[in-house]
């Protein structure tokens, strides 16, 4: 929306959001508390999103673009932003007092939003816990959710208090950058890594280095769509995931001349999503030192053939099956030789044994062993099912089940305690949407269940049949269809009571549920899994799961299961009995559920789930057509456009907003006392702001184009001053003159004059590379090949 | 002068309720706006122990049936303030929770299967930053809850005092009046 009064809506918005702000007081600020806590070039990237925010809100910055350089920082629209909720009887209008602000298209500012936080391999720390309590405290509903990527999230949280949570989160070593967006997202790792009994080698550093490595990487910014990279330490269990990533690495070894070496196996184009893809095997072994650089050549063959347009084409994966394994190798490997060498692909090996854990020297408990008391049974069954005894002799990891993935956050805090406490502060998240405490001594696991028993932390069934997990669903997410964890909560109700009586073979089930086909829960690689859905019966909605039957969770997820139709949304846990009775009745030896619906055939399992697939009619049983959890008359009416990971926003806009950033930057800088030493400063912005419009037109040319002003006014003149190509029909070489004018003065002394008229200058040179940029689209140029293509064509033309 | 604030009133111990009878409540309020604000949605987190129970998000105030600290109550946490000074945002939170709670108490699904203590409630600094959980934080936040109490308790002598609690959980302050209030007495 355009052409309100920005200057009045300001004023309301700050006064709304920051009452502090309308009136004076001695109010501290998070950003001055922790100036000297945050690494600089993190402290910068939050200061430049907070102007993003609010040229958004003045309307200077395209909600498109602003969407994707939200997203980019994990900050997600949730469900109902676009400012409508169905009752059960209409769908109604949001009141919210500023409707015209948005923060993307058809998202209302003032809705609530969520957070990603990304955690590398999963690996946390008691003090980024204890601010992680806070953070969910003070700015969200004090709820902590892991995901089924190892990250953590909060919901319901106001745009406003984004920067100072990223700020808090960056003082303790967290970055949401890329948590969300088409980039490299959170790099995942088994959460046995370095404790394992079964793997090859510790994966934990190479997971962390490579996350570290493409975290920000001028080759992962223009992706058609996101890149999930995982590893595992070996071949034959889940925990990593491998097959279903863009990049899985599993760790392995050979023997070359007499000498072991370790190293990767590398599996692109696995994916799941609405069309699931087990990723190819690219090589079968790659050394450590490659590891980064063949990464990269991929990175790069997939930004620049990839599909940017129709993004439900545009995972590698769609790549990868359309070139073929064989071609897409050969281009990677004709990539890899042609990328200049970065020391950063290999500086970080010498670091790895640093990521090596141990226990405490001694463990806690000395002498006899706590009284369990009442508590013995729970004990050991807990024992049973959330205890692995490590690699390390004398040593365990310990599940902590949550339910769907929640923690409160005074939890998390008592949590930390523990973690210290018990350990040398070593705990991860799980793609279980769990946590896991690692190093525990044998003779400290008594006190440790009563400790986590005093904070409800002690729930057994971890990785079993009750241990269900859930996307958000239709709780927050937009493109939610059923409620996929009032589906889980219920079935965990059921289950529990029922759970103790189960064997192994019954217990080891997992059961994974998804809103929708987007798979977000990682349903088709579950042994029993449903994804939501809706069928029209008389005139009216019901909420419906399919269930998916077949998927293989061991071996890294290596098959996908496939669905067996519907069954309506209150007659699954029923369908789930009906599964398990019939698993413990027909068993044969061993045989685990997979081999079991194998065995019996999907049509049979269907002719048995039939009748529970019918729907009474709505004056006979009107629960049918509620969703779990909710009280509404189900309906559809609340979808909405999801921000799967925004839209393909390109290099060139997000190089303009940039400039943007910076020179709004200038401005404040001459805001109030001028007299303060920041005149040179607001005159060196504006000409960074110059730079950074003129470099983002250079992507066009060369994604590679350098961040040394040299370099870009020289590209500049060449490609665009010379070729006339930046004219304006009417003004035509007048703003590239002031670039280039503002390039040949830049070591001048500043005085308030000259900065004001170079950032008066720099506004018009900014606006006209918008226009450049919009006239270089109709030409079609929109790329570095058709750039050249235009280049030749005018050469042509003027001879 | 603070912004971000709960409030907490706690349930009768006696409080013995089917937390999923909230749910259509709480769905119900938000269609038939039958409280002030802008609503917005209702959240289920029966799964958490000690959690947040059914929540009814509005966007100027969480509101929740909740667990925190194993004490079962009603809070709310103020996410866009009402009022001038600090004072005027306590008492105008207090009373939107008192609204909030009385409409609880006499809705029929849960009759007799409610009832919230009046006479007191917890104050929670939800700030960190400005109103860590200090000695210093208390003594400069005193003032302004005496003066709210003042309004919300009239005419009756109001205790306030600090509850000590782990250093890193928020700044939580105890006001109480020694005879029972009903909710509906504070609404007003
Ligand atoms: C077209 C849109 C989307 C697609 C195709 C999609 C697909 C997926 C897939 C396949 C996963 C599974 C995990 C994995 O790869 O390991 C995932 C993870 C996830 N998705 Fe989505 N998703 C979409 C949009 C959304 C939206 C709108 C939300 C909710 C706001 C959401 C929430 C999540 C969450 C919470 C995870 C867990 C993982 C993490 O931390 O990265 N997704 N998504
Ligand atoms: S599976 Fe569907 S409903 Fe669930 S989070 Fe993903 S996109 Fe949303």
């Amino acid at each position: 929306m355009k052409g309100f009064d920005s200057g009045l809506l300001i004023k309301s918005l700050v006064a709304l959001a920051h009452p502090q702000k309308s009136m004076p007081s001695e109010t501290r600020t998070w950003k001055a508390a922790l100036a000297d806590q945050i690494p600089p070039h993190m402290a910068e990237e939050i200061d430049t999103f907070e102007s993003q925010m609010e040229l958004r809100v003045q309307d200077k910055l395209e909600e498109k673009v602003f969407a994707e350089l939200r997203l980019r920082r994990g900050a997600y629209g949730q469900r109902y932003d676009n400012g409508f909720r169905d009752n059960g009887r209409e769908s109604v209008e949001i009141p919210f007092p500023n409707k015209h602000l948005t923060k993307g298209p058809g998202t209302k500012w003032e809705a609530p939003g969520m957070q990603r936080i990304k955690i590398p391999y999963g690996g946390m720390t008691a003090e980024q816990m204890n601010v992680l309590a806070d953070i969910a405290e003070e700015y969200s509903d004090s709820i902590l959710h892991i995901t089924t990527r190892q990250d953590i999230q909060l919901h319901f949280l106001s745009m406003v208090d984004i920067p100072d949570m990223h700020r808090r989160l960056a003082a303790v070593g967290i970055t949401v950058r890329e948590a969300c967006g088409n980039s490299v997202r959170n790099v995942t790792a088994c959460p046995l890594a370095g404790v394992c009994r079964d793997e090859t080698f510790d994966v934990t550093g190479y997971a962390n280095e490579t996350a570290q490595y493409f975290l920000g990487h001028r080759d992962v910014q223009d992706f058609g769509r996101k890149f999930k990279v995982a590893f595992s330490g070996c071949k034959q269990h889940p925990c990593g995931l491998t097959y279903m990533h863009d990049l899985g690495l599993i760790a392995t070894e050979r023997e070359v001349d007499g000498q072991k070496q370790y190293g990767f196996e590398m599996y692109v184009g696995g994916g799941l999503g609405a069309v699931p893809h087990l990723a190819k095997l690219f090589d079968e072994f790659v050394s450590p030192e490659e590891l980064l650089p063949l990464s990269q050549a991929i990175a790069r063959v997939f930004a620049r053939l990839g599909e940017k347009q129709n993004r439900n084409k545009a995972r590698i994966k769609f790549l990868v099956a359309k070139l073929g394994i064989e071609e897409f190798r050969r281009l990677v490997i004709e990539e890899r030789a042609a990328i200049e060498a970065d020391p950063e692909w290999t500086s970080w090996l010498g670091k790895i044994p640093e990521y090596e854990e141990g226990g405490l020297p001694e463990p806690l408990t000395q002498g006899a062993a706590p009284d369990l008391g009442d508590e013995a049974a729970t004990f050991d069954y807990w024992k049973a099912t959330n205890v692995y005894a490590q690699r390390q002799a004398g040593f365990n990891a310990i599940t902590i089940a949550l339910p769907l993935g929640d923690i409160t956050a005074s939890q998390t805090r008592l949590l930390a305690d523990v973690v210290r406490r018990f350990t040398h502060d070593t705990i991860r998240t799980t793609v279980e949407q769990n946590v896991m405490i690692r190093w525990v001594h044998d003779a400290d696991l008594p006190a440790l269940f009563l400790a986590l028993k005093a904070i409800n932390l002690h729930a057994p069934g971890a990785q079993t049949i009750i241990d269900i997990a859930a996307c958000p669903g239709t709780d927050t997410c937009k493109l939610g269809i059923s409620s996929s964890r009032g589906l889980a909560g219920e079935l965990r109700r059921r289950l529990a009571h029922k759970a103790m009586q189960y064997d192994e073979a019954v217990r080891n089930i997992r059961i994974k549920v998804s809103g929708c086909f987007n798979s977000c829960s990682q349903h088709t690689v579950a042994e029993i899994g449903f994804y939501g859905s809706n069928r029209l019966l008389s005139g009216r909605r019901v909420p419906h799961f399919h269930l998916i039957l077949g998927g293989k969770w061991d071996h890294n997820a290596a098959e996908y299961g496939q669905s067996l139709g519907v069954v309506p949304s209150k007659r699954v846990p029923d369908v789930v009995e009906l599964l398990v009775d019939w698993f413990m009745r027909d068993r044969q030896g061993e045989e685990a559920f997979p081999a079991f619906v194998n065995r019996i055939g999907k049509k049979a399992i269907k002719e048995q789930v039939k009748p529970l697939t019918t729907v009474p009619a709505y004056e006979e049983d009107p629960s049918f057509y509620v969703d779990w959890a909710d009280a509404r008359e189900y309906t559809l009416g609340d979808i909405g456009i999801g921000e799967c990971a925004g839209e393909v926003v390109t290099l060139t806009d997000f190089g303009v907003a940039t400039a943007e950033s910076a020179h709004f930057d200038a401005t404040l800088l001459l805001e109030g006392d001028s007299q303060n030493g920041n005149v040179q400063q607001a005159q060196d912005k504006a000409f960074e702001s110059m730079a950074k419009a003129a470099q983002a037109l250079l992507k066009l040319q060369n994604i590679d184009i350098s961040d040394d002003p040299d370099a870009i006014v020289a590209d500049f003149r060449t490609y665009f001053y010379d070729t006339e190509l930046f004219f304006d029909p009417f003004a035509k070489g007048k703003f590239a003159s002031y670039f280039l004018k503002a390039y040949e003065s830049r070591s001048d002394t500043a005085t308030l004059d000259s900065a004001k008229q170079l950032i008066e200058e720099a506004r018009l040179f900014i606006e006209a590379s918008h226009e450049c940029y919009g006239r270089m689209a109709e030409k079609g140029i929109t790329s570095p090949v058709s750039f050249k293509k235009w280049l030749l064509d005018n050469e042509l033309a003027k001879a | 002068m603070s912004n971000r604030f709960c409030v907490k009133f706690l349930a009768q111990p006696a409080t013995n309720l089917d937390e999923e009878a909230l749910i259509p409540i709480f769905h119900d309020w938000i269609r038939d706006r039958k409280i002030p604000g802008v609503l917005l949605d209702v959240v289920d987190y029966r799964h958490v122990p000690d959690g947040p129970g059914i929540m009814l998000i509005t966007h100027e105030i969480n509101y929740a049936m909740e667990h925190g600290g194993g004490e079962y109550g009603l809070s709310a946490q103020a996410k866009i303030p009402e009022g001038e000074t600090h004072g005027d945002r306590l008492v105008n939170l207090v009373q939107r929770t008192a609204q909030f709670g009385a409409l609880l108490e006499a809705d029929q699904r849960v009759s007799g299967q409610v009832k919230l203590q009046g006479n007191q409630f917890y104050y929670i600094a939800n700030d960190r930053l400005n109103y860590p959980n200090t000695d210093e934080a208390f003594a400069a936040i005193k003032a302004d809850l005496e003066t709210a109490a003042a309004t919300i308790y009239s005419g009756k002598t109001v205790t306030i005092a600090r509850v000590e609690n782990d250093p890193r959980e928020r700044l939580t302050i105890l006001v109480s009046v020694a005879d029972a209030v009903e909710m509906g007495a504070i609404a007003a």
